[in-house]
């Protein structure tokens, strides 16, 4: 036989008790966040507290390193002072200035029987070479080994025969201007 | 108001005053507590990192600084402040000049200083003219011995006038001897150390077997050769 039930209390009540279970939710709720909150907020706060004890030390750690240096001071000068020096003598030391390159390439590419009488290499490294050659075979060595670029090693970027005479001794006097890469 | 009117206004809207209570401590609390420790945690964890980095920076630069032997850095500057010196060194210049001229097999006609000091492309400068006599073959050699002298010097003009005899030929010669006053910053306690490079080290090897030539005043006196009387006075 199916049970009868009844509710006889008047319906403000079963508003009420709504309301309450609503209200009691709520207020966990509330009481919760309010709870996570403080918590958040505190460890926040201590992790700050942490962080700058950390920092702290770090930064006394940072002064005794400095203190440190400090003392090695005419050690780190020298070897400022050693590398700055040695930065332009590893640059030049050993390495043939262009004017004496071009002489040395010019002494080598003058075949044995032309004889220079005069060379001069200026600043730009241009040379002038007064020479005297025997015979036209020589002569034309001379200008093919100085304009030729495998002989002249690329260094010469233009020959130009300044003068020359044929002498009743048959020997050529010649001036050439050199000019360099 | 008294409290029983407060209290009943309470239990008439608690649904709406303890969310709105709850959401304003909490409001206050992320804006004045939270948002700002965040923000701090995050810079500070910045400086940290940075401040962390430098001073493990520094330790090894202590470090470094500490393996140096100060006694065998200080000949190695001597032997690069000798190769390339701070100020003009006419005498020991004149002297080297001198050596590498005799050994070369040459003699020397004459010496002259440039007139001043210029800045050449090698940085700080002063011109040494030398008139010398000797065999032409033997000038590459010389060229090749001025330049890689422990000194540092460039030839920046050479003129060669070759007579009858090849082995008389006058030489003129244009050297440039390089000086660079000292640095005037020799860094910081933060700024980097230098390091010396395994090519450093040779040239620095290099510099101190050739360095011994290097003349003194008192080795080139007598080769100029004695003028006068010792004591004019006398």
């Amino acid at each position: 036989m199916p049970k009868i039930a009844i509710d006889l209390l008047p319906i403000e009540f079963r508003a009420q008790d709504l309301k309450n279970a609503k209200f009691y939710k709520i207020q966990t709720l509330g009481v919760a966040t309010v709870l996570l909150m403080t918590f958040l907020a505190s460890l926040t706060v201590a992790l700050g507290i942490l962080q700058s004890q950390n920092i702290s030390q770090i930064k006394n750690s940072l002064t005794e390193s400095q203190q440190k240096i400090s003392g090695f001071k005419n050690t780190e000068s020298s070897l400022f002072l050693l590398k700055n020096r040695l930065a332009t003598i590893n640059q030049y030391l050993g390495t043939p200035s262009l004017q004496s390159e071009m002489y040395k390439l010019i002494t080598k590419l003058a075949p044995a029987p032309v004889s220079i009488s005069s060379l001069s290499v200026g600043k730009s490294g241009e040379v002038l070479v007064l020479a005297i050659a025997p015979d036209g075979n020589s002569l034309d060595n001379l200008i093919t080994n100085l304009t030729s670029p495998e002989s002249n090693e690329n260094k010469i970027s233009q020959v130009s025969l300044e003068n020359i005479n044929r002498g009743k001794d048959g020997i050529y006097r010649l001036s050439l201007k050199v000019k360099p890469k | 108001m008294k409290k029983e009117e407060i209290l009943k206004l309470y239990q008439n809207y608690r649904l709406y005053i303890f969310p709105a209570v709850v959401a304003l401590s909490s409001l206050i609390l992320i804006i004045f507590v939270i948002y700002p420790q965040i923000v701090k945690l995050i810079t500070n964890q910045k400086i940290e990192g940075e401040i962390t980095n430098k001073s493990k920076f520094l330790e090894v630069k202590a470090q470094t600084l500490e393996s140096y032997d100060s006694t065998d850095l200080s000949q190695k500057v001597n032997f690069v402040i000798n190769s390339y010196p701070t100020d003009k060194d006419f005498v020991s210049a004149l002297g080297l000049l001198q050596n590498l001229i005799s050994q070369t097999g040459f003699k020397t006609v004459s010496m002259s200083l440039g007139a001043n000091s210029s800045k050449s492309d090698y940085g700080q400068s002063y011109n040494i003219k030398l008139d010398v006599l000797g065999p032409a073959d033997l000038l590459p050699k010389l060229l090749t011995n001025i330049e890689n002298s422990p000194r540092l010097m460039r030839v920046s003009g050479v003129e060669t006038n070759v007579g009858k005899d090849p082995q008389g030929a006058t030489v003129s010669l244009n050297v440039e001897v390089l000086y660079s006053p000292a640095p005037k910053v020799f860094g910081s306690v933060d700024s980097p150390l230098p390091s010396l490079s395994q090519k450093d080290e040779e040239v620095i090897v290099k510099l101190a077997r050739t360095g011994s030539t290097l003349t003194t005043p008192q080795q080139i006196t007598p080769q100029l050769g004695s003028r006068g009387k010792a004591n004019p006075f006398e």
